[in-house]
């Protein structure tokens, strides 16, 4: 069996009394294109910099490739390539110097790094920036080289820390581009995002953290199958002021007064659920069908943009 | 295995900093030995006469190259990690395959090479004023190497711990100008009442500035072989301390 490319067994870490990621446990397979999702704070990044070696741990046991990120910390960094979230330049070396001084820390050299610097250069349209100083680029010209510069010494593992925050349309559809192609070639792909879209449209599967721990991992289409489950708002012909007793068993919150929202599943049906109401003596006005998005479910599992539970 | 490329990578880049701010490495300890040796050695020297047998300009010269090595190595390694931490470049470098030690040394190199090039560019100036010839090329390069290497690392120990460039400017200001003065660079410890004679054997810069003066005019007030010992210690101490504190993450990993 193939080594895991992540493995992430009882992680803690904690800051104070702060735990920025508890007791996590994570596998991604080589050549899975995982999205690893969370609100602000959840331990996206603190995880992150645990498996690059930026960040120190309580408990647990990290590996890359069956790499320990600590004990065998020259072996797991060969293998990973990390754009952060944060440009961390050295801003008075050009763009060709930065690539060649990181190929360099991988032990590439000479005509060999020269040609693979020449290839992410085009890759990235920075060809006709390569000797211009990083503090004079763009910042959506920053975040091509950041990218750029993790993927000089072909990186099995590439991890992405919200690689398009910031970033306008066109590149962002660009970088898109990029990554598909990379995982398609074989490179396992670990991606942080705040834009759901993103997750959505590139990661096969998908993991929620929240106050440092996973609230859902599953396949990208099961999540969005679970997410996207059907509701169905009724409108009553006249107000109630609580859900009748009957209607409990269903999966039924009540919106205004006047509007209840079912979630249709398995068990229960539109039909199903229309004949109940009728049975509990509602008289329905209007009703309407509405799917919910991975946001929904972002936020239903993350408690609502301001991280309540 | 050890990651040689990557190793040399990290030594050169150092290098190359070194070359981008010539004005800092190479015209600023120019200016200053000019003007220590025209003020202190010409002008001053003049009414002096001889100190432990030499003319006093060449007593000057050893304990000029010492202070100015000291600052310089300080400097480099002090600024650059300080600015590596406010710039985000030192994770850059932590997510790299280097081992580190490599990381360590690779940085302090950068340290020892500047100490070479001020060391050098100071005895040059100094050339121009005095006849001086090495006494002792050995030592010279001996005491250059163990010196910088020894004040690079305290510089990255340093640069780790400050958080804004006043930090490294208050170890100069406070520990490194006043041992520098008070060791030996403008007077012999013969010459001190013997209670400040006594006093300075404590100061560790005092056998450094000595031992330079051995390398260069043969001469020197404490045992030579004590200070060439003295220096490889507090070198190894320090060096290894830094590898330590890489490993350990002191103020770079969270």
């Amino acid at each position: 069996m193939k080594e895991p490319a992540i493995s992430i067994r009882g992680l803690t870490k904690s800051y104070g009394s702060l735990k920025a990621v508890d007791n996590l446990t994570l596998e991604i397979k080589q050549g899975e294109f995982f999205g690893f999702l969370g609100p602000n704070g959840a331990g996206k990044t603190t995880t992150i910099s645990i498996i690059t070696g930026l960040a120190r741990y309580g408990h647990g046991e990290v590996k890359v490739f069956g790499k320990d990120v600590t004990r065998e910390y020259r072996e797991a960094r060969r293998l990973i390539g990390v754009a952060p979230q944060e440009f961390n330049f050295d801003l008075f070396f050009t763009v060709e110097e930065t690539l060649k001084y990181y190929a360099g820390y991988f032990g590439l050299a000479g005509h060999e790094a020269r040609k693979r610097i020449g290839e992410v250069l085009e890759q990235f349209g920075l060809l006709g920036k390569r000797n211009a100083e990083v503090r004079k680029l763009s910042g959506g010209m920053k975040r091509r080289l950041l990218i750029a510069r993790a993927l000089v010494h072909k990186p099995r593992l590439l991890i992405l820390d919200e690689p398009t925050a910031g970033v306008d349309v066109e590149l962002r559809r660009e970088l898109w581009q990029h990554m598909k192609e990379l995982n398609r070639s074989g490179t396992t792909i670990l991606l942080t995002t705040h834009y759901i879209e993103e997750a959505e449209k590139l990661a096969k599967r998908i993991g929620i953290i929240n106050h440092g721990k996973i609230v859902a991992l599953d396949e990208k289409s099961r999540l969005i199958e679970q997410l996207h489950k059907i509701n169905l708002d009724i409108t009553l012909a006249k107000p109630i002021a609580s859900i009748p007793p009957s209607l409990k068993k269903y999966h039924v919150t009540l919106l205004d007064d006047n509007r209840l929202r079912f979630v249709c599943g398995e068990h229960n049906s539109r039909g199903k659920i229309l004949k109940a109401v009728q049975n509990a003596g509602l008289k329905v006005k209007s009703e309407e069908v509405s799917k919910s998005t991975l946001e929904d479910i972002f936020l239903d599992l993350t408690g609502g943009a301001n991280g309540k539970r | 295995m050890a990651n040689v490329k990557g190793f040399w990578t990290l030594t050169y880049r150092e290098v190359t900093r070194i070359r981008k701010i010539v004005h800092q490495t190479i015209l600023a300890p120019a200016i200053s030995a000019l003007l220590y040796i025209i003020v202190f050695g010409v002008f001053i020297g003049a009414q002096i006469g001889n100190v432990a047998g030499v003319s006093y300009i060449e007593f000057l010269v050893p304990g000029l190259i010492m202070m100015t090595v000291i600052t310089n190595a300080y400097m480099q390694t002090s600024s650059q990690i300080l600015l590596s931490k406010i710039w985000g470049n030192l994770q850059e470098l932590l997510t790299t395959p280097l081992s580190y030690f490599e990381m360590v040394l690779a940085l302090t190199l950068g340290g020892v090479v500047r100490g070479f090039i001020v060391g050098i560019v100071t005895l040059l100036v100094a050339l121009l004023f005095a006849q001086i010839s090495i006494a002792n090329i050995f030592a010279f390069v001996y005491f250059i190497f163990f010196v910088s290497l020894i004040f690079s690392s305290i510089g990255l120990i340093v640069g780790l711990w400050a958080d804004k460039f006043d930090h490294l400017a208050a170890l100069t200001n406070f520990f490194l100008t006043p041992l520098t003065f008070l060791g030996g660079v403008f007077y012999s410890i013969h010459m001190l009442p013997a209670p400040l004679a006594q006093a300075s054997a404590f100061n560790p810069i005092l056998y450094m500035i000595n031992g330079m003066r051995f390398g260069v005019l043969g001469i020197s007030d404490v045992n030579v072989v004590f200070s060439a010992a003295f220096v490889f210690l507090v070198a190894a101490f320090f060096f290894s301390l830094n590898v330590w504190l890489f490993r350990r993450g002191y103020r770079i990993r969270t």
